[in-house]
């Protein structure tokens, strides 16, 4: 029997807020154990929770950005449940009134559109980190406690590996085009659990769900769920069924084991919380929120596809990055889409990613870009001087006309003056003259002997024009 | 409604108290009088009043400013009952 | 009349025309703690080497010319469930018998700038859950006035060393009549602000939607002297809290004059359950009141008859959260039997850590809220909490004010309620509905039973109506003579 695979996520994502969620502590990432932290975020006796207005702002955008509806009314509710990571013991969450409900995320797979329907976003704050390294038992580290998280939750839309991360990968370009998430994978700014089921191609019936905890990478997401799925169909086949489960995921081991089975399944006993009190976006906070998403990553691909003619790799690349897709379009408004995309792609993707900087902690900018493929179209400087100029672009103030002064990169095109160094070179080369005359090319050789007395400067279409037009004449 | 000595339990362990201590059965046997004290807002008819989010207030929010004033010495070590490498230490928990 | 027994409005002017410093005072004050505190029992700590400290401090300040609050210099106990930092801060229980934190509360903040003398920590039910001081677990406090009695509860030892003359003013907290039950066992005046009024910041919770911090003192105007310090908005630290109308100015407003306030009786308080002595002092003072030029008409408030399980649902529910945190974990008292088991830390640390009474609540609160169980608990009980605010504010149609009894009866013997929780609960039938509704409630004596124990009455406002009750209290005050009543001890 052939098996189709129904796939739902829960994605995680750190708000890139400078406070916490409920106090003032600093959210960075790193600070030697326990150092960001208050009474708030220790849940130390009589302290009270105030609720960061930042995290409104950034989880109403990406509700915003997902076609959500916005829930203008909203509240915090407790999740009750014993952990060392959680020192109030509950989790101020939401449960009922979520602020963002049924969006749809859009994102392609091998060039076919897809699309998976959001359940809901809600805003929580994150647990503390537990290390297990430095003694025998187990130390709690708070710093992490009361980071602010969004969590978004899928309807069971996806039925591959593949699909799950083109959705994963189109979450976090959106997170990062909104500038709400650090989107650093290695930093657990983005986690994700799975719920996997079968059934039978054909069915419309949901079949019974497993759960899969502790997966901190894409690529885990995609293993997990490609293990799971053939972990099931093999249960199947052999006759078994499918338990009501969650398992934990082993990225090392490739395999996953059971965490909880549903007998054990917690009660959360979530009620609203009475140290918060109601949470209002009026109309006019939502239609700045709304103002503040830019054109959507997708949007921007669909685009580079049909209006400037990209390949799907080139349209990919530059959409999957805010800032080179909005370099691109500003750029695109003066020169050819395709002219400022190869520079983009090329010698700037490959300086920003040399110095492990993101564009915008240089002074690129569109005008400068503008700027280089002119001078570059008008034959005043080569392609291999717009090269040379590119480092003090992203270095410097000046304009791109003085860096190339400064360098004296600007090509000589005035015909009578090459035509005065052709001439010079000829003269001086008579071994060059006389292998041309007796049948071989040596237009390769003249033209580098220009260039060298040009000091790189002369046109070298021009040089090629004048030293076939004056080898004519021989 | 009478409330089984297995559903006492159940409640025990979600809250984490320990059933098995010598003041629970005085406390289970309690808990029959006073679930049957709180069961009279059963006879209570409400129509349809429901508040789900309780509106008599909005909008109370701290701006996003980072304030450090503790530090974890002063704020976490005089109180831990164990205090280790920086940290509150507990007997070793993996999930 | 020795300076213990003087009101703190007496001492405040004592002072600020230097006749007496503060050292001297907080002397006289703690001789006389040394005299009773034996018999009363009132404080879990006291903090005599830094109160006189404290005392110094604002004589040198005082002597240096600044101006100084209308409290710098005065004795003020606090109740054991208010963070003060650096100072231990037990809800007295065995969980927290160590715990001194790192903060203070925000109202100590507002006490420290107003350069008021902290005495001590006063005793309580453990974690406030309690009506009669007995669930405290360091040791039961004893009502002044009748030392096999109780002070009432929680906020029993501060009710009590204000009647003993161990300070003037103390600090409570009032989730279902915390401070108004005590003040009327103890015969003192205890108001519990509209909710908002004072922040919560450092009080360690029972209840949050519930509890509220508010004063006691031996007469209207001390009263209104320390809910002017303490109250205030504290946006930074507490949602719930409220920019209120009267902002520190309640004391500077007092009136008595009652022409024309209309007093309502609300006849569901006067029922069979309430002791002939309540009932008739308190009707008496509704003669008193109508001889002042009050209107007094008799309203009806129904729903005080689901007021007790709504309470006990929602306190209960928002306990058993609250009182989660309190696992072993990160401060207070961690089993020394738990091995290596993490669950086994959590259950011991908790079974072994709170009394009896914290566990009953924390189990009913668990119940009400888990799977199955939370519709017809929990979210009815938040729903039927709406229509009792809505029938206080119709009442609040007809009538300025609301009078009624606090409890059915006066202070009882201790030990003569212990055994049968239901018993105990249900002696908070007339004061829970005001924090069910969020509304200030003023207790003030208006009289003794056959055993010379002090009974109190409580007048309940509209949202703010402090100044109101404070007024209306200030007029029956000076009616009756019944101010600064201290027990022979």
């Amino acid at each position: 029997m052939k098996y189709e695979a129904v796939i739902g996520l829960e994605v995680h994502a750190e708000l890139s807020t400078k406070s916490k969620i409920y106090c003032s502590c600093s959210t960075g990432f790193g600070a030697p154990i326990n150092t960001h932290t208050c009474p708030v975020c220790t849940g130390m006796p009589g302290a009270l929770p105030v609720l960061n207005k930042q995290v409104v702002h950034y989880a109403a955008k990406m509700g915003k950005a997902t076609g959500c509806t916005i829930n203008q009314l909203c509240k915090a509710d407790r999740k009750n449940y014993f952990y060392p990571d959680l020192p109030k013991a509950y989790q101020i969450s939401q449960f009922d009134v979520p602020i963002c409900e049924n969006g749809e995320v859009f994102f392609y797979v091998d060039g076919v559109k897809h699309s998976c329907r959001l359940e809901r976003i809600h805003f929580e704050e994150d647990a503390g980190k537990l290390l297990h390294d430095e003694i025998d038992g187990t130390i709690v580290d708070f710093n992490r406690c009361g980071v602010p998280l969004i969590e978004m939750v899928t309807r069971p839309d996806l039925h591959s590996s593949a699909e799950a991360k083109e959705f994963l990968e189109m979450i976090k370009t959106t997170l990062s085009y909104l500038d709400i998430c650090d989107c650093k994978m290695e930093e657990g700014s983005i986690r994700c659990d799975v719920n996997v089921s079968i059934r039978p191609e054909g069915s419309t019936e949901l079949g019974t769900r497993v759960e899969m905890k502790n997966i901190n990478t894409f690529s885990g997401a995609v293993r997990a769920i490609d293990y799971e799925i053939a972990r099931q169909i093999e249960v199947v086949e052999n006759g078994g069924e499918i338990q009501q489960e969650t398992r934990r995921w082993d990225d090392v081991k490739l395999k996953n084991t059971v965490m909880r089975t549903k007998e054990d399944a917690q009660d959360y006993r979530y009620f609203p919380d009475p140290d918060l009190i109601a949470v209002e976006i009026s109309d006019e906070w939502l239609h700045q929120i709304e103002s503040e998403v830019p054109e959507l990553p997708i949007t921007r691909y669909e685009r580079y596809l049909n209006e400037y003619g990209m390949t799907a790799m080139e349209a990919r690349l530059l959409s999957d990055s805010f800032e080179k897709a909005e370099l691109l379009d500003a750029a695109a408004k003066q020169v050819k889409p395709k002219a400022a995309a190869n520079w983009i792609l090329s010698d700037i993707s490959k300086y920003l990613n040399d110095k492990g900087v993101s564009l915008r902690e240089t002074k690129m900018t569109a005008d400068k870009l503008v700027a280089l493929v002119k001078l570059i179209e008008a034959g005043t400087i080569s392609g291999n001087a717009g090269k040379k100029v590119l480092p003090s672009m992203f270095e410097t103030d000046e304009t791109v006309e003085a860096i190339v002064d400064r360098m004296g990169l600007k090509q000589v095109s005035d015909e009578g003056a090459i035509l005065a160094i052709v001439q010079d070179v000829i003269a001086k080369n008579e071994k060059a003259v006389a292998d041309f005359k007796a049948g071989k090319n040596v237009t390769g050789f003249l033209v580098g002997q220009c260039m060298k007395a040009s000091k790189g400067q002369g046109n070298p279409q021009i040089i090629n024009k004048l030293i076939a037009s004056e080898l004519a004449k021989l | 409604m009478a409330i089984s000595r297995k559903e006492i339990e159940h409640i025990a362990s979600l809250a984490r108290l320990d059933s098995t201590g010598g003041i629970f059965d005085r406390l289970a046997d309690d808990m029959q009088g006073i679930v049957a004290m709180v069961d009279k807002l059963a006879e209570l008819d409400l129509g349809d009043i429901t508040d789900v989010i309780n509106t008599e207030r909005k909008n109370a929010f701290h701006e996003d400013e980072v304030i450090q004033e503790f530090t974890p010495d002063e704020l976490i070590e005089p109180n831990a009952p164990d205090f280790q490498c920086g940290g509150v230490a507990v007997p070793r928990v993996v999930e | 009349m020795a300076l213990y027994e003087k009101t703190a409005s007496e001492l405040s002017e004592l002072l600020g025309k230097k006749k007496i410093s503060a050292v001297e005072l907080a002397k006289d004050v703690f001789a006389r703690t040394k005299a009773v505190e034996d018999k009363v029992q009132g404080y879990v700590t006291v903090a005599e080497e830094s109160a006189l400290a404290q005392a110094e401090a604002v004589d040198k300040k005082r002597a240096s010319g600044d101006t100084l609050s209308a409290l710098a210099g005065i004795p003020i106990a606090i109740k054991d469930n208010i963070c003060t930092k650096g100072t231990l801060t037990t809800c007295a229980s065995k969980m927290l018998g160590n715990f001194k934190p790192p903060y203070n509360a925000t109202v100590m903040e507002k006490l420290i700038a107003s350069d008021a003398v902290i005495t001590g920590k006063a005793n309580m039910d453990e974690f406030a859950m309690g009506s009669s001081c007995e669930n405290s677990a360091m040791h039961p406090t004893h009502n002044p006035h009748g030392l096999d009695r109780v002070p009432g509860g929680s906020s029993g030892g501060s009710a009590a060393v204000v009647a003993a003359g161990e300070a003037p003013l103390a600090l409570g907290s009032d989730t279902g009549g915390s401070i108004r039950q005590p003040a009327s066992f103890c015969g003192v005046v205890g108001l519990k602000p509209t909710y908002g009024a004072v922040s919560r910041y450092g009080l360690i919770a029972f209840a949050s939607s519930l509890d509220q911090i508010g004063p006691f003192g031996r007469s209207i105007e001390d009263a209104a002297m320390l809910l002017d310090a303490v109250t205030g908005h504290d946006p930074l630290h507490d949602s719930t809290s409220v920019k209120t109308p009267f902002e520190g100015s309640l004391r500077a407003n007092l009136n008595a004059d009652v022409k024309g306030l209309k007093i309502g009786l609300p006849k569901e308080y006067f029922g069979e359950g309430i002791s002939d002595a309540v009932r008739k002092n308190v009707m008496a003072a509704a003669e008193a009141y109508k001889a002042l030029g009050a209107e007094v008409f008799e309203i009806s408030l129904p729903l005080v008859e689901y007021a007790l399980p709504i309470y006990y649902i929602l306190s209960s529910a928002e306990a058993s959260s609250n009182l989660a945190r309190f696992d072993g974990v990160k401060y207070g008292y961690r089993t020394p039997n738990a091995g290596d088991d993490i669950i086994e830390l959590y259950t011991k640390s908790r079974s072994e850590g709170f009394g009896a009474e914290v566990q009953r609540r924390i189990m009913l609160g668990t119940y009400v809220l888990s799977s199955g169980y939370y519709d017809a608990y929990y979210k009815k009980a938040r729903a039927a909490q709406r229509k009792i605010r809505e029938e206080f504010a119709n009442a609040f149609e007809k009538c300025d004010v609301i009078l009624t009894p606090v409890a059915p009866t006066t202070a009882y013997e201790i030990g003569s309620k212990t055994t049968n929780p239901l018993e105990m609960y249900a002696g908070d039938i007339c004061t829970v509905s005001v924090n069910i509704a969020g509304l200030p409630g003023l207790v003030q004596p208006c009289g003794f039973d056959e055993n010379h124990m002090p009974v109190g009455m409580q007048l309940i406002g509209p949202r703010f109506g402090e100044q109101t009750l404070l007024n209306a209290g200030l007029a029956f005050e000076q009616a009756s003579g019944l101010k600064n009543i201290i027990a022979a001890l």
